[in-house]
């Protein structure tokens, strides 16, 4: 099957699950780490990170497909577009699209809606700089998937890490009451945890598959 | 070579874009000023930038305290906003009390002044000055502790158990500098000098400085600031607890008691580790003993067993617990360690001292 004919669903739930960006990938885990300790910071965190997940796989589906692609500016005048080669900088430009993005949320919520920009204001600028959010983005474009797939993806990508985080937040709840071995304490433990976590998603990998 | 210089360009043009969108939601978005900031009612200041409330207080001259350079992590900055109502952020949640968030109280750092704003903030605040001193002399007293003199304008006063602010240089800060607050050690009666006892913690960055300050050198403070109040009736008891470095504001509430109502049945304790850490003792011992209604109690909590101190062994609670004979009303001065202050909580309770008369200092 081609990468074009997987259906947006099945990315979607193979995101949460089975492609786990922070359970398969390791990605996005300084801010796992330092926000799952409260169960608050942790939903707020997850809610922003699937939030600007989806819309900036988005828009840098958009961008790298009528800017960045090769061919993909052909249509100017005098062989220019055919003479450019863009896709070397794809990981630079994903990176300003993400930041731009995130500034700009960050400024409309904050004039339109105070509320939510005391939810998850704080945590906005943090996912400037998380690598689960650029990961998305550039396995979109390695695994060559559409406007569709690549929203899905996003949207997925985001949930599974909002799944996982929840998750992480409950265990280091009750991590709390038990007694750690000290050298482990605090990181240590945690990473641990993630670990068996991350194994124990591997249960989830005959459900559906992509990549 | 074409297709290089081409890439570029368009790479070039696609991030002007970005910062172009940038700009011009930032323009549509962000509220601009000049916005009104008034003061208890009174004082009124125009502000054209949106900047946190701390920075504009400061660079007009309104000196709020803040030791953490508006990290939110002192929770020293608290200025009451009267309208419009806010939210606190959950970082301000852990400085201010739920009854102080019912009333508005925020700190100065996390609110953006990006609207007219009411604010109240005590009025000494409105009268700290930023102003200059000089190192008459920095002698360590103690392991650790250096005794800091200095020359101050005449014009300076405060109340016995009030602090000030240091000016300390700091490279990482982008103002180039932050503040540290030192309470108060000298006799508030006396004019044109200022005595601060600061423990040295390594790596800190105020204390290592202070430490190696030579006499003549300059330094630039703010203040005086502090809500301790002395009850100048003569039949109010006063209990002062100290730990370690902590009895500084104690030294000068006991000069100013002995210079406004030495009649005051005074009982201070003194609790540190061992016999070396103790400083300024002969000094305490004599004034105890120039007024019949006071009393001085050390504890030493880490005194090695069979050395030759002959004086109470545990920590200054206990001897509190086990010493002090209250009589009301009464006033309670706590300054030191925060366990200390919590284990001391419980004994005051039980004594049936109000908690109206006590006031915490804890570091």
């Amino acid at each position: 099957m081609s990468t074009l004919e997987i259906s947006p669903l099945t990315i979607l739930i193979a995101a949460i699950f089975t492609n786990n960006i922070l359970l398969s990938h390791y990605l996005g885990m300084c801010s796992f780490i330092a926000l799952s300790r409260r169960l608050d910071t942790a939903v707020g965190m997850g809610l922003a990170v699937t939030f600007v997940s989806t819309f900036t796989t988005g828009l840098n589906w958009l961008i790298y497909r009528f800017v960045l692609a090769k061919g993909a500016l052909s249509w100017l005048p005098g062989g220019v577009g055919d003479s450019v080669q863009l896709e070397v900088f794809t990981l630079i430009v994903f990176i300003a699209v993400i930041a731009a993005f995130v500034q700009v949320v960050e400024m409309a919520l904050e004039r339109y809606s105070p509320a939510m920009y005391q939810a998850l204001g704080i945590f906005l600028p943090l996912i400037t700089v998380n690598c689960a959010i650029l990961g998305v983005s550039l396995f979109m474009v390695i695994r060559n998937y559409g406007f569709l797939q690549s929203l899905a993806f996003g949207f997925g990508s985001g949930l599974g890490w909002l799944l996982a985080i929840l998750l992480m937040a409950g265990l280091r709840r009750r991590l709390r009451f038990s007694t750690v071995p000290r050298g482990l304490e605090g990181l240590g433990i945690t990473l641990i945890v993630t670990g068996i976590m991350a194994m124990a998603f591997m249960a989830f990998n005959g459900m559906v598959r992509i990549q | 070579m074409t297709t290089l210089l081409l890439s570029l360009l368009v790479f070039l043009l696609l991030m002007e874009l970005l910062v172009v969108a940038i700009l011009v939601a930032r323009r549509l978005l962000q509220p601009r000023g000049p916005f009104t900031l008034r003061i208890n009612g009174s004082r009124e200041l125009r502000i054209d930038e949106v900047d946190t409330l701390l920075n504009h207080l400061y660079a007009q001259g309104v000196f709020i305290p803040s030791s953490c350079g508006g990290q939110g992590t002192c929770g020293l900055c608290r200025v009451q906003i009267e309208s419009p109502r806010q939210p606190c952020t959950p970082v301000e949640e852990e400085h201010l009390p739920a009854d102080q968030r019912a009333v508005g109280f925020r700190l100065a750092c996390a609110v953006k002044v990006q609207t007219d704003l009411e604010i109240r903030v005590p009025e000494e605040i409105l009268d700290a000055r930023e102003l200059a001193a000089t190192v008459i002399s920095n002698t360590l007293v103690a392991p650790g502790i250096t005794h800091l003199r200095l020359a101050v304008p005449d014009g300076f006063s405060f109340h016995a158990g009030q602090y000030i602010q240091i000016r300390i240089p700091d490279d990482r800060s982008p103002r180039g500098f932050e503040f540290r607050a030192y309470s108060i050690a000298s006799d508030p009666t006396v004019r044109g000098t200022l005595e601060l006892a600061i423990k040295l913690i390594p790596g800190g960055l105020g204390s290592t400085w202070l430490h190696a300050r030579k006499p003549g050198d300059d330094l630039i403070f703010t203040g005086a600031y502090g809500e301790w109040r002395l009850d100048p009736d003569p039949a109010t008891a006063i209990l002062l607890v100290g730990g370690g470095v902590g009895l500084t504001p104690l030294r000068a509430i006991l000069y100013a008691v002995a210079a406004a109502c030495p009649d005051k049945p005074v009982h201070f304790f003194y609790g540190a580790r061992t016999r070396e850490d103790l400083f300024w003792t002969a000094e305490f011992e004599a004034l105890a003993a120039r007024f019949p209604r006071w009393r001085f109690t050390l504890a030493l909590s880490h005194e090695p067993a069979g050395s030759a101190w002959d004086g109470p062994r545990g920590f200054v609670h206990e001897a509190v617990a086990a010493d002090w004979e209250p009589s009301f009303p009464a006033q309670a001065f706590l300054c030191g360690p925060p366990p200390m202050i919590e284990a001391l909580s419980p004994v005051l309770e039980d004594k049936g001292v109000p908690a109206s008369g006590i006031f915490t200092d804890a570091f």
